[in-house]
């Protein structure tokens, strides 16, 4: 299981710092999606094997309008394994769900955004995976977190019909507002999300790490297509 | 009052606790327990909490890092994790927390899962 934090500056911690209390509390690895203001410098390689888990380098680009986003998600397509763009408005929201170069539609229910199954279908055909963001679940309180709970219900059953992709993340940004796998299994079963649900979420990221790397390589050249090794002459 | 028939007395499972917080900053104990009966209530419900019980048997909080054993009654223990995950800052200083383990006995969880 993975999760996908925001280190500094973005968020509080620095990535070593982050991969190591995740490591601590037994996730397989993280992937640091830092908005595209506020990159990281760190070295994913070295950290990786310090920390004994895996470090994924992603970005979230944050932007006003699709035009904003499409340029950002181009720019950040080639060197980052996983792209993740912040939904919030239903422009953002379906231009996210129409483009196969997302990954992952961050937050989508966030602000004014909104899910529907004109949506889902698009992401289920995409392969953009929405996030059930559980920040607001952990760490809101009274109104705000029953709003919050609720539209991770409607997005779950939008998901859930459509059986679109989907990943789940706790959106922690410092080593303090990380939860362990468990808590955040127990957290869905107490908001309806099965613990298999959520389990499925949190390796979905690993997945779509290891698959954007395997497109990625260099022996890669295009689905079906591989370089493989030259028959030798006898 | 005397005590009740051994099959009577509830069942307790004990969650050994790990806390940690900024370096410097330290929380009390009547906080800590405070906010695990908060958090059970807004996660959980009245009945759900008094389900759970979620007292705090053991404190001891030394230089941002700290260590607590709370108890819950059996069966509950899942949606007591839960409620305890949401536990995120306590007397406003942002707090971050894991269940280390869970056993039948404070002895038990403290040789397990805690140092001592």
């Amino acid at each position: 299981m993975y999760e996908a934090v925001h280190a500094h500056p973005d968020g509080q911690s620095t990535v070593e710092r982050l991969a190591e209390t995740a490591a601590d509390y037994g996730f397989e690895g993280v992937v640091v999606r830092n908005h595209s203001s506020a990159r990281a410098e760190y070295d994913a390689e070295k950290i990786a094997d310090e920390a004994g888990i895996d470090v994924v380098c992603g970005v979230e680009v944050r932007a006003d309008d699709p035009q904003q986003a499409s340029g950002a998600v181009g720019n950040h397509r080639t060197d980052e394994t996983i792209v993740a763009l912040e939904g919030g408005t239903n422009a953002l929201n379906r231009f996210a769900v129409e483009n196969d170069k997302v990954d992952v539609l961050a937050d989508p229910m966030a602000e004014s955004g909104d899910v529907n199954h004109v949506l889902a279908k698009a992401a289920a055909e995409n392969g953009v995976r929405f996030e059930f963001n559980l920040a607001g679940v952990l760490r809101t309180h009274g109104g705000r977190r029953v709003r919050t709970i609720q539209s991770l219900r409607k997005l779950g059953e939008i998901v859930d019909y459509y059986d679109a992709p989907y990943v789940v993340s706790a959106d922690p940004a410092s080593h303090l507002e990380l939860r362990a796998p468990r808590e955040l299994l127990a957290v869905g079963e107490e908001i309806g999300f099965s613990r298999e649900f959520v389990e499925e979420g949190l390796a979905e990221w690993g997945r779509l790490a290891e698959r954007n790397r395997h497109v990625q390589s260099e022996s890669f050249i295009e689905p079906g297509v591989e370089r493989g090794r030259y028959e030798e002459e006898p | 009052m005397k005590h009740l028939p051994k099959h009577l007395q509830p069942r307790w499972r004990y969650l050994a606790i790990g806390l940690e917080t900024r370096p410097g900053e330290s929380i009390d104990r009547r906080s800590f327990q405070r906010e695990c009966w908060y958090a059970g209530q807004n996660l959980l419900g009245d009945p759900g909490s008094a389900r759970a019980d979620l007292r705090v048997i053991r404190y001891e909080f030394d230089d941002g890092t700290g260590e607590a054993i709370v108890r819950v009654r059996r069966g509950e223990t899942d949606p007591a994790r839960a409620a305890l995950a949401c536990i995120d800052e306590v007397d406003g200083v942002p707090v971050g927390l894991v269940v280390r383990g869970i056993s039948g006995t404070i002895r038990a969880a403290e040789e397990k899962f805690l140092d001592g």
